[in-house]
């Protein structure tokens, strides 16, 4: 052992990780959900790559790729479905993260900056989730896209050239299936490590928030390696083996493929981005960039700039009630508009 | 006596664990495997997945044309009743081919190819009528098989298919 360690002369890193302890409340009930985060990430990264082996990023090739993937080749379906299930578990998950440091305010000072890292990483998933859908080349895919794409292009003064940008041209054709593939695989997962890593480095350096209520808990701590990456492990285990057998018995759906002249085809949003869907559709004609730029940029800058409007050092929900209040009237209008759209969508008035 | 039976419940953790781990690696590489296998080469003329059952009969209106994006071709039905599987792929250069249901053609978005219901070219650059595929009408439900494509030069009747003899 001495002798191979040597040999690699990573005597210095292991002595460092060995010594690296974490809090023993790192992995608690109400701090799961990074850990979580972390095994998710690594899944929906491994199923990707795994899917690449397979896909052929050019219009009616895709699909092809895809379905042979799915339904011909052994646990395509299984490796698809991980994916699948993986992003919208991973959201949920990543929403249940942000709500926890809201509600224990855990971007107070000193840890403005974790908060920060988090909320880009949260915003970037969008775009994850954009450029993944039109991959399959289906109907579905297809149609959401162009949904999109009209909403972005309703940006006054950049919209179009932000589409002609995205797509390399006016139309979704093999430049715009190309451009989607190498963000999707490369840039945006590449943008989100980084992130990541900043979010990994400010929780280092200003260490995890207090618990609310039992004081001096920090001073317990355990070693990072192996009894933290021991944890993750099993949790990846764990995560890996549910995801599977869903997929196993319930595979990730594939519709027809993309028709771009069958503009009957009616697709529906997905369920994240149902408020936003219903914000577009309330403002319409001139009034439409309140919904699609307005109001969910204002919601994003509010968002990030809530450690600098939130300064004072309390933090107990109940001694910030103006915060608290605001986020309960804002998740409540994001709710209904949800509900409102699921009721359009869902419910019979678009069959 | 707990101090003699925490170094025994250690390494039987620590063994445990190893054991898991061991489990859980080899069932990634022989997933990995079974995903990365090469495929066994399948002829096409035994994937009978590619024979699509496309309805009734009574489904179709004469001279209309209903298109089956899975399997890639469209039912035309003539004026008369019979029936043609066009196939919806280019003979020109491979585009996909919609049908216009206003115009009455089937018109190619890439080289502006034209061909009416049967097929046949109304406008160049596609050199020959759309190929069509073999129907078969048993009991009232058209079933057409996309294995063997028919190549054609420019429709004629003997093509087109009844659901009963014509008198």
């Amino acid at each position: 052992m001495d002798t191979l360690s040597e040999m690699l002369a990573l005597g210095d890193i292991m002595a460092r990780v060995k010594a690296l302890r974490v809090p023993a409340d790192a992995l608690t009930w109400h701090r799961f959900s990074g850990s979580l985060l972390l095994v998710l990430l690594v899944l929906l990264f491994l199923s990707g790559a795994f899917m690449a082996f397979y896909y052929s990023p050019a219009p009616g090739a895709a699909y092809d790729s895809v379905d042979y993937a799915l339904y011909s080749v052994p646990f395509g379906d299984v490796i698809k479905g991980v994916h699948h299930y993986g992003w919208n578990i991973f959201l949920i998950v990543l929403g249940l993260h942000l709500v926890r440091a809201f509600i224990v305010a855990a971007y107070k000072s000193p840890r403005q900056l974790i908060w920060v890292s988090g909320v880009l990483t949260l915003l970037l998933i969008p775009a994850l989730i954009i450029t993944g859908d039109l991959l399959p080349w289906d109907q579905n895919g297809f149609w959401t896209t162009q949904v999109r794409i009209s909403i972005i292009a309703s940006v006054p003064l950049v919209g179009d050239f932000m589409v002609r940008l995205i797509q390399g041209g006016p139309l979704t054709g093999i430049v715009a299936l190309t451009r989607f593939y190498v963000l999707h695989i490369l840039f945006l997962p590449a943008l989100l490590i980084i992130l990541i890593v900043i979010h990994f480095h400010f929780l280092k350096t200003r260490g995890l928030s207090e618990p609310l209520f039992k004081k001096g808990s920090q001073s317990k701590t355990i070693s990072f390696f192996p009894q933290l990456i021991n944890r993750w492990l099993l949790l990846f285990l764990a995560v890996t083996l549910v995801l599977g057998v869903l997929s196993w018995y319930w595979p990730a759906p594939l519709g027809d493929p993309a028709d771009p002249t069958d503009s009957t085809f009616v697709p529906r949003p997905e369920w994240w981005v149902l408020s936003l869907n219903q914000l577009v559709t309330i403002f319409k004609g001139s009034l439409t960039v309140i919904g699609s730029v307005i109001i969910p940029g204002g919601l994003v800058v509010l968002l990030l700039a809530l450690p600098f409007l939130d300064t004072s050092p309390d933090r107990h929900p109940a001694r910030r009630k103006k915060v608290v209040l605001t986020a309960i009237v804002v998740a409540i209008i994001l709710l209904g508009l949800s509900v409102m759209g699921y009721n359009e969508h869902f419910n019979g008035n678009v069959s | 006596m707990k101090s003699e039976a925490a170094p025994n419940r250690r390494r039987f953790l620590n063994i445990f664990w190893i054991i898991l781990g061991g489990v859980a690696v080899a069932e990634f590489v022989a997933v990995a495997f079974a995903f990365l296998r090469p495929a066994k080469s399948k002829t096409p003329g035994e994937n009978t997945d590619l024979i699509f059952t496309a309805g009734a009969v009574e489904r179709f209106r004469p001279n209309s044309v209903t298109a089956f994006v899975r399997g890639k071709f469209y039912l035309a039905r003539l004026e008369d009743g019979g029936f043609l599987a066009i196939s919806r792929t280019c003979t020109h250069l491979g585009c996909s081919v919609p049908w216009m249901e206003k115009e009455m053609k089937f018109a190619c978005p890439c080289h502006g190819s034209a061909f009416d219901i049967t097929g046949n070219v109304l406008e160049a650059p596609a050199p020959r009528a759309l190929d069509i595929y073999p129907i078969t009408i048993e009991n009232r439900i058209v079933k057409v098989d996309t294995r063997n494509p028919i190549k054609r030069s420019a429709f004629q009747v003997e093509q087109v298919v009844y659901h009963k003899k014509k008198a």
